[in-house]
Parts: C-alpha cells; sequence; structure tokens
C-alpha cells in the first residue's frame, strides 16, 4: 500500500493533471487533491496490485463525481444536444494548421462538458484507461462508456468549431 | 450496407472493437464518406484531449497539504498560507537552504516528515556527490532550464527532477550550492515568512529569507519561481562582495549576494 508521501512525490504531477483536466480550475484540483489524498490516507481506497496511477486515476475520478453529486452543481442527466453531424476535416495542411486547437481552449471545451461525459474521455484520453476499465471505474455498463466518450467528442468538436 | 456506426465510430478509433466489428466498419467506411468524414473528426478531438500538457501543481501544494492534511483547504481558500523555513546542517564554510511551504510560520518544525525528507534529499545531495544522476542526462536537463555547465569553480553535479521542483546542484569540492526551480509559479509575497527582506535584485524583486543556517534568495524570473542557494559565502558565486566585514549583517552581504547569484548563473 503506498503511502501518501509515495503518491505525492512519485505521483503529483500525474494526480494533479487528472484532477485539474476534470475540474477545469486550480482551486477545484487541489481540493480534489487533496480529498484524494485523504481518502489514501483514511484507508477508504483499497489498493489493487496493478496501475498504481489507475487506481489513483479511479479515487480522483470517484472523488470528483462524488463531488458533483454533493454540489449538485449540474444535473448529471441532462444531456445537451449533439450537432446533426459532424464537421468534415479537410485534407489541406492549411486548413489542418487551422484545425489545431490551444490547450486553454481544449481546456474550456472539456470543461463545459457534463461531469458525466467528461469523466470517461478524461480516464480515456488523459489517463490512457480502456473502456473496460472505464465501466469498472465509473460503474457504468460497457455500452454507456463507449456512447458517453463519442458523444463527449462531439461535443468538444461542436464547442470548438463554432 | 450496413447502417451508420454512430457510436462504434470512437470505439473503433480506439481500438476498442472486435477484430470481426472492424472489419466490417472497414466495409461500411469504404462506401460511406459520411462515416468517415466523422471518424476523421472524432480521431482529431481525441487528438486534441490527447495532446494536453501536463499540469503542474502551485509551488509547495503538496508540502503544504503533508503539514497539515486536513486543513490546508481551509487555509488556502482564507487565503492566508505561510511560509515556513526550515534551514539545512551543513559544514562550517556552507549554507544550504530549502525553503518550504509549512502553516508554521516560520517556526523551525520538528518531526515533520515531509520536511523531515526535504532535508534528507539535501543531505543526500551533499554528501554522495557522485551517486546522482547520468552526467549527460544532467547537462541535458540544466540546459533545458537555461542553467549553465559551470559557474567559476562551481560545475553542475545533479539535476533532480523532484516532481514539484527541479533542483540543480553545484559543487566545488565539498562545497555544494543548490538551486531550485518552481516552474510556472508566480510568488505571492504575502506566502513569505515576516522576516524576509525584500530587495531589488538585478533589477526584479526578490526576497531575502534569513535561514537556520543562512539567507536565501527567493526571485521571480519570468513564469518561475527561483530559490536560492547554498554556497560559500567567501566565493564569488555567491557573490558576497565583502563576507567578514564586522558590523555587517549577513543580509547586508546577501544584497550583493542575490545580485551576483543571478548575474553569474545567466539569470540576472
Amino acid at each position: 500500500m503506498p503511502t501518501w508521501e509515495d503518491i505525492a512525490r512519485d505521483h503529483g504531477r500525474f494526480l494533479y493533471t487528472v484532477a485539474y483536466r476534470l475540474t477545469g480550475n486550480h482551486d477545484d484540483a487541489q481540493d480534489l487533491v487533496q480529498e484524494v489524498l485523504l481518502r489514501v490516507r483514511r484507508g477508504l481506497a483499497t489498493f489493487t496490485p496493478g496501475s498504481l496511477e489507475g487506481w489513483l486515476s479511479r479515487i480522483t475520478t470517484n472523488a470528483f463525481l462524488d463531488d458533483v453529486r454533493k454540489r449538485k452543481r449540474r444535473p448529471l442527466e441532462v444531456v445537451p444536444d449533439l450537432p446533426d453531424a459532424l464537421v468534415g476535416v479537410d485534407a489541406d495542411p492549411e486548413a489542418a494548421l487551422a484545425a489545431q486547437r490551444l490547450p486553454d481552449d481544449v481546456q474550456d471545451a472539456l470543461r463545459a462538458l457534463p461531469p458525466d461525459f467528461r469523466a470517461p474521455l478524461v480516464l480515456c484520453d488523459v489517463v490512457g484507461l480502456d473502456y473496460a476499465e472505464i465501466a469498472t471505474t465509473l460503474d457504468i455498463p460497457p455500452g454507456t462508456v463507449r456512447s458517453r466518450i463519442h458523444r463527449g467528442r462531439a461535443l468538444l468538436r461542436k464547442a470548438l468549431t463554432a | 450496407m450496413m447502417p451508420h456506426p454512430g457510436d462504434l465510430l470512437s470505439a473503433y478509433a480506439d481500438g476498442e472493437l472486435s477484430a470481426t466489428e472492424r472489419a466490417t466498419i472497414d466495409d461500411h467506411l469504404i462506401t460511406c464518406p459520411t462515416c468517415r468524414q466523422e471518424l476523421a473528426a472524432t480521431t482529431e478531438a481525441k487528438s486534441w484531449v490527447t495532446s494536453l500538457p501536463e499540469v503542474l501543481p502551485p509551488f509547495g501544494f503538496y508540502e503544504r497539504m503533508l503539514l497539515d492534511p486536513a486543513g490546508g483547504r481551509a487555509r488556502r481558500r482564507a487565503r492566508a498560507t505561510r511560509i515556513g523555513v526550515v534551514g539545512l546542517a551543513a559544514t562550517a564554510s556552507i549554507w544550504l537552504g530549502v525553503l518550504a511551504l509549512s502553516g508554521l510560520d516560520g517556526r523551525r518544525p520538528s518531526g515533520v516528515p515531509a520536511l523531515n525528507s526535504l532535508v534528507s534529499l539535501h543531505d543526500q545531495s551533499q554528501s554522495q556527490p557522485d551517486t546522482t544522476t547520468d552526467q549527460a542526462v544532467a547537462m541535458q536537463r540544466a540546459t533545458g532550464l537555461g542553467l549553465p555547465q559551470q559557474v567559476d569553480d562551481y560545475v553542475l553535479s545533479d539535476v533532480i527532477d523532484r516532481g514539484r521542483e527541479q533542483q540543480a546542484v553545484y559543487r566545488d569540492g565539498d562545497l555544494a550550492l543548490s538551486i531550485f526551480l518552481y516552474q510556472r509559479y508566480e510568488i505571492d509575497p504575502s506566502e513569505l515568512p515576516a522576516a524576509a527582506v525584500e530587495r531589488e535584485v538585478a533589477g526584479r524583486a526578490a526576497w531575502i529569507v534569513p535561514g537556520a543556517d543562512g539567507p536565501m534568495l527567493v526571485t521571480q524570473i519570468g513564469q518561475d519561481a527561483v530559490i536560492f542557494v547554498g554556497g560559500d559565502t567567501q566565493s564569488s558565486v555567491a557573490g558576497d562582495v565583502d563576507p567578514h566585514t564586522p558590523g555587517r549583517s549577513m543580509l547586508d552581504r546577501m544584497e550583493g549576494a542575490g545580485e551576483g547569484l543571478l548575474q553569474a548563473f545567466g539569470l540576472g
């Protein structure tokens, strides 16, 4: 069982990055990391042999969603409208360059996603978990993981190409 | 022709489909420009997120939390964080310091795991000069941080990535000097201990912070916080113009030292 001093020293940046991508701002990221380390310290999170960062990601995401539900910032069941169709990608290099997005813009768009869509996207594309791991982490069916990731990306694209 | 795969396109892009499912979608994509476009759009959206950079925690964040796990949040929100200073035992000719956020308002903490571990790390840096990072790696890291390989008789010995800060260690024989770089951290003067003295050093705001074993220099260089240091008080590296004049305080001497340090390391 890693101590939280070990976690802070060896995985502090990773943990903070996941927390920041989930919450979208430094204040909430710090609160979230603190909550994660408190859970680790209190033994509320049982370490299972395997990827330490995967384990930390699960604790972080659950703490994040618990907090979202507690605060009731946004109704979790609200699903925004999807665009009718995704805009195609032009093969033109100049258009491809123009299609690049600044990290802050991407983070803003990520933060604007409903938490239930943001969490699987972060677990997939920031942490690198596979769909089965994401389903276990979030306690949702694999089909729901698949649809939330796809819809999340569609919403990101809608926000960043508007 | 199969219906548009829809949600399956992200699973396809993520390599989450079985070989059979993948083959079916491959067939569909050949004849469906709409789905080819959607797959490209999905892949692009994925790349935006996967290419997001690592985010560094604020300066001293973990130290502060490790020292006071339950109270850190409340204090942070109250913007009443304090910085404590702990000095390190050193040889008579060396002063080597580390500044750590502690919430202890300058009192020298004892028995605090985080600070003890920092002290231990510095002791290791000082006492085990030949067991550190591969020299070529250290050189590469120093170059990346804009630090020189050598300053006068002090030669770069190691650059240690500690997660929340980078520590560059320079040595001259038994003497050691450390520089701590906290990237993307803006110093808040209210975080500094009351004993910190603000001085303009090489045209930039800096604070001289007395420590148990010698003063430290804290300054802002661009987006980064830089905390010096160590070294011997008689070296030109320390920039001490008059180290042994009776009646001059260490802080007086440090005023010149700060400028000398920044200039010597190309930061002034």
